[in-house]
């Protein structure tokens, strides 16, 4: 089944989700978040990895 | 991707700091021991976002006006209250720091401004009051003002110098200034992230979002050479990548396929 959770970066709110992936960031689409390399940043502000959230746990 | 109007409201309260509960004063001593050419460097930045900070701040309010919906207009009003928390910051450091005159926050400004890079000043005090003076007459002029503020002014010039400043204080100098430019560009990250969301609520014609990337290319020069080149760089890089990752311009590999560069 393929990947739907959503994750959140907590200090821009910028959303990955793995059916859209990160062309830019070299992130083809239907990767897992826990998949993608540990050096990657978010595309919108250029926070780590671990700033991301699964999107469920925070208000949007 | 990016998240609805009203999450950026819960983010900014959950953010809140107070500009006043820094301890600028500790770093008085470390500053005038500064190498010269590095309180140099410093103090260009530091001017910089004295201006800049008063500007962003006092300019914010044509855009709630402006605002689609209460949502919208909300997640406004939290910026402009994280903006008046950093320009009281940066007059904070004004005063203390940078030993400027003057009994208030006004006379403190005029004092520093007349060290600031000309180019910082052309677009903070002539660029964006025009922009919100056009918005307050023409409220359907969001998708320009957003533009500016949201996208090249603090997406582009101002994080570009909070990370010069940061580079420069990396060294444990100056922790308590250190602190407040953290708190400042944490808060920036949000204040790009809901300009974004507002582009994508209005729906800005291409050629809108393609000449972003022009502007940011010419804005980005405006702190001269006290922002590094790969600081420049990597900040229009991190521009251009935040339009695409959220629909606005497509990715770099989509471009090329389909011929626009290579």
């Amino acid at each position: 089944m393929a990947e739907t959770q959503l994750w959140i970066c907590e200090l821009c709110g910028y959303v990955y989700d793995p059916a859209e992936g990160d062309a830019d960031g070299g992130v083809k689409p239907g990767m897992k978040f826990d998949d993608i390399p540990d050096d990657w940043t978010c595309p919108v502000c250029g926070a780590s990895k671990d700033d991301f959230s699964p999107q469920d746990d925070v208000a949007v | 991707m990016i998240s609805g109007a009203r999450h950026f409201s819960a983010l900014a309260a959950r953010l809140r700091w107070d500009p006043d509960a820094i301890d600028l004063a500790a770093d008085v001593d470390s500053w005038r021991a500064l190498e010269p050419g590095l309180r140099r460097r410093l103090t260009v930045l530091l001017v910089g976002f004295c201006v800049a900070e008063h500007h962003v701040a006092d300019e914010l309010g044509p855009f709630a006006a402006a605002a689609r919906d209460p949502d919208m207009a909300a997640a406004f009003a939290a910026q402009r209250a994280d903006e008046r928390g950093h320009a009281r910051l940066f007059d904070r450091v004004a005063a203390l720091i940078l030993g400027a005159p003057g009994q208030d926050a006004r006379s403190r400004r005029q004092f520093v401004r007349a060290l600031a890079p000309a180019a910082v000043l052309d677009l903070f005090e002539r660029r964006l009051p025009q922009a919100a003076s056009a918005l307050a007459a023409d409220p359907s002029r969001l998708v320009e003002g957003v533009s500016l503020y949201h996208l090249i002014l603090e997406g582009v010039v101002l994080s570009a110098g909070q990370r010069a400043l940061l580079a420069e204080l990396g060294d444990g100098l100056l922790p308590h200034v250190r602190q407040g430019v953290e708190l400042v560009e944490r808060d920036e990250r949000w204040h790009v992230g809901f300009g974004l969301r507002c582009m994508l609520d209005l729906r800005p014609e291409p050629a809108t979002v393609e000449s972003l990337v022009r502007q940011g290319e010419h804005a980005i020069d405006a702190w001269g050479a006290v922002v590094p080149a790969d600081i420049r760089s990597r900040m229009l890089a991190q521009h251009r990548r935040r339009l695409a990752a959220v629909g606005l311009l497509p990715a770099v590999d989509d471009h090329v396929a389909a011929g626009g560069a290579g």
